[in-house]
């Protein structure tokens, strides 16, 4: 089994001749919640979009899940986004299906599930991010920016993948919203044994979730290493971003890891 | 006594056995989640079902893997309640009891489709609500228009002149050749014709009134309604969408004087000048068709045409076209506001819209037919 999930090698990103990435180097592990942090523009999203397949790098190889992005022809594609989710930032949900439409897409577009069983994989699936089997009827318009998350959640997570991106996870949500979700992908990757790509601002998200921390800066990933070893980097961004809080990061990961063993597998139904 | 039955290769498998005392146990083994099982479902819960019930003591501790699309079967062949006899690891528990605290599965927790279901008494109160609307934005319009003339330094010029440079100057290339094509098939065809009862001088007399009274504002306010008309809808209710409509709300600004009327002004200025592209063009089309069809030199064909056909008809058209570009523009603002912000009612919408207009400029045409049937003829 390969240990690198994906494997990002010089790549080059140019729009309308701006250099946006400059031989850009990430690998992300099997298993490893991979956070990539950067100031605005940095060119997060495009990164994160080139990992997808959306965009073209101009240059350098990308490849995810042992398939080069840029070579992926359409019938590929299909089985490649399989093994796939993807949680986009404003949850992306088809305004015009309700709840569990949205959610049942997946399994129905890849032919996987026959309808008689759909229900319940789809409601248990929704009971898992937090939400109400009552509210699967809703469409996403009526619902709270929170719930949205889940919903964008659960879809991504029904095929069961077994890599996930989260383009910032917690953003729009308020403090209490914001860390329930957090906790709630902390549970769902453990339990479904999830590889994780997240882009975030969010130091809580950083210090609960990530095990690594990739820094977009300069056009390229000046690092990507534990967030203890992160904090203590010398960089202009780095120092701004973490200001205040860089205690709090190199502690508080012992406590993190010491809280996740406590907490056993019937939390993810606590959280319902 | 035993049983095994191998499913898949490396996936969810079923063994069973009757234990001492006589009571089945049903071990379950492999990998139980949606990657494993997805071929074959049926079939698993069938099995299921056959080797074991809910008295049957279960063995679920050597799973390798287990998510909701493998709980879900097993939960059938119990017959949905957790049996007594069930041998479960702790990690796996979570999906069963999520699985329990699923209700009574019927298919308005799951279904979205009566949403579309189309109610008669509802949809004539919609009709009746949607014409409210549309004359309370009429109203709206007749005055945020005045309010407007009365300071010159509220006109928006920009929104004004962009409505003007859409429905017009851009119009110019798909008026122009509908224009032709329409003078030559009316010329040619009534050509054909009219030589066969001896009266092919007449051919001026049909294809001047016929343009120039008829087709060119009506194929003019056609195209617009197809191409201004929709984009109009689809710019306010993408605006819906984005939010952008409440925030000109929050800064106070108004939907009506930034939105509606430039349009409608824009659409008066515009409308009547792609009316007269139009009829000039279809009148060359008409020349052309005319001279192939019954060689009627194209110099005679226009002294006819000044001669024969009052000038009052062109301007009985271009009037038309102003009304007819204000009616398309008032009818697809008017849709714009309603649209929802979802993409189902951004395309609904849309589709009302431009078929609303074409029905409202049809009628419209008809009513000032027989209104002004006495003037230039």
């Amino acid at each position: 089994m390969l240990t690198s999930v994906i494997s990002v090698q010089g790549v080059e990103t140019k729009f309308d001749g701006v250099s946006i990435h400059r031989d850009l180097n990430l690998e992300v592990r099997r298993g490893e919640v991979m956070a990539i942090i950067g100031g605005s523009g940095s060119g997060k999203s495009t990164l994160l979009k080139e990992m997808l397949g959306l965009i073209k790098p101009c240059g350098g190889t990308i490849r995810v899940l042992d398939s080069d992005m840029s070579a992926l022809t359409v019938g590929k594609r299909k089985e490649w986004a399989t093994h796939c989710g993807v949680v986009f930032q404003g949850g992306a949900l088809f305004t015009a299906l309700s709840v569990f439409d949205n959610v049942a897409l997946p399994v129905r577009e890849a032919r996987w599930w026959p309808e008689e069983f759909l229900a319940e994989l789809v409601l248990v699936t929704l009971q898992t991010t937090g939400i109400d089997v009552r509210d699967a009827r809703k469409l996403p318009a009526e619902l709270s920016g929170g719930m949205i998350k889940r919903v964008a959640l659960a879809r991504a997570l029904v095929l069961k993948p077994e890599l996930v991106f989260l383009d910032e996870p917690t953003a729009g949500l308020d403090p209490e919203q914001s860390h329930a979700v957090i906790q709630l992908i902390a549970n769902l990757k453990r339990v479904f044994k999830l590889t994780v790509v997240m882009v975030t601002h969010d130091v809580e998200a950083l210090i609960v979730l990530a095990d690594r921390v990739a820094v977009l800066a300069e056009q390229r990933i000046i690092a990507a290493a534990p967030l203890a070893d992160i904090v203590g980097l010398k960089h202009p961004f780095v120092q701004h971003f973490f200001a205040g809080r860089t205690d709090r990061c190199v502690q508080s990961r012992r406590h993190v890891d010491s809280c996740n063993m406590i907490e056993n597998h019937s939390a993810l139904i606590g959280s319902v | 006594m035993g049983a095994d039955v191998t499913l898949d290769g490396d996936s969810a498998v079923v063994q069973s056995r009757s234990d001492i005392d006589g009571i089945v146990r049903v071990e379950l083994l492999g990998r139980w989640d949606i990657r494993a099982i997805r071929a074959r479902p049926c079939e698993i819960v069938e099995r299921l079902h056959s080797e074991g019930n809910v008295e049957a003591r279960w063995d679920l501790t050597q799973i390798k893997d287990i998510d909701a699309a493998g709980a879900t079967l097993i939960w059938r062949a119990w017959n949905r309640t957790r049996p007594a006899n069930v041998l479960l690891r702790d990690e796996d528990a979570w999906v069963f009891e999520s699985l329990a605290l699923l209700p009574g599965l019927n298919s308005d927790v799951v279904s979205s489709r009566e949403r579309t279901r189309v109610d008669f008494w509802r949809g004539c109160l919609n009709a009746a609500s949607a014409g409210a609307d549309g004359l309370a934005l009429l109203g709206a319009v007749a005055l945020d228009s005045t309010a407007m003339l009365r300071s010159c330094s509220d006109i928006p010029r920009n929104e004004i002149t962009a409505t003007i440079f859409r429905s017009g100057t851009q119009a110019v290339a798909i008026s122009g050749i509908v224009g032709v094509l329409i003078g030559i098939v009316l010329s040619y065809l009534s050509g054909q014709e009219l030589r066969d009862i001896g009266a092919e001088s007449y051919v001026v007399n049909l294809v001047g009134f016929a343009v120039l009274r008829e087709l060119g504002p009506l194929l003019a306010a056609i195209l617009n309604a197809g191409r201004s008309g929709s984009a109009m809808t689809a710019q306010i209710g993408v605006m819906r969408v984005t939010g952008e409509l409440d925030a000109m709300s929050v800064l106070g600004i108004s939907q009506i004087r930034r939105l509606v009327v430039p349009k409608v002004i824009g659409q008066l200025v515009a409308l009547p000048l792609v009316v007269v592209w139009t009829d000039a063009t279809a009148i060359v089309g008409g020349m052309v068709g005319a001279r192939i069809q019954l060689g009627i030199l194209p110099g005679d064909f226009l002294h006819s045409v000044i001669r024969l056909v009052p000038l009052s008809n062109v301007l009985f058209g271009v009037g038309k076209g102003a009304l007819f570009g204000a009616l398309v523009a008032l009818v697809s603002c008017h849709f714009g506001f309603r649209i929802q912000p979802d993409t189902e009612s951004l395309s609904a919408g849309t589709t009302r819209a431009v078929v609303m207009a074409l029905t409202a400029v049809l009628i419209l045409d008809a009513v000032l037919a027989i209104a002004f049937s006495h003037v230039g003829m």
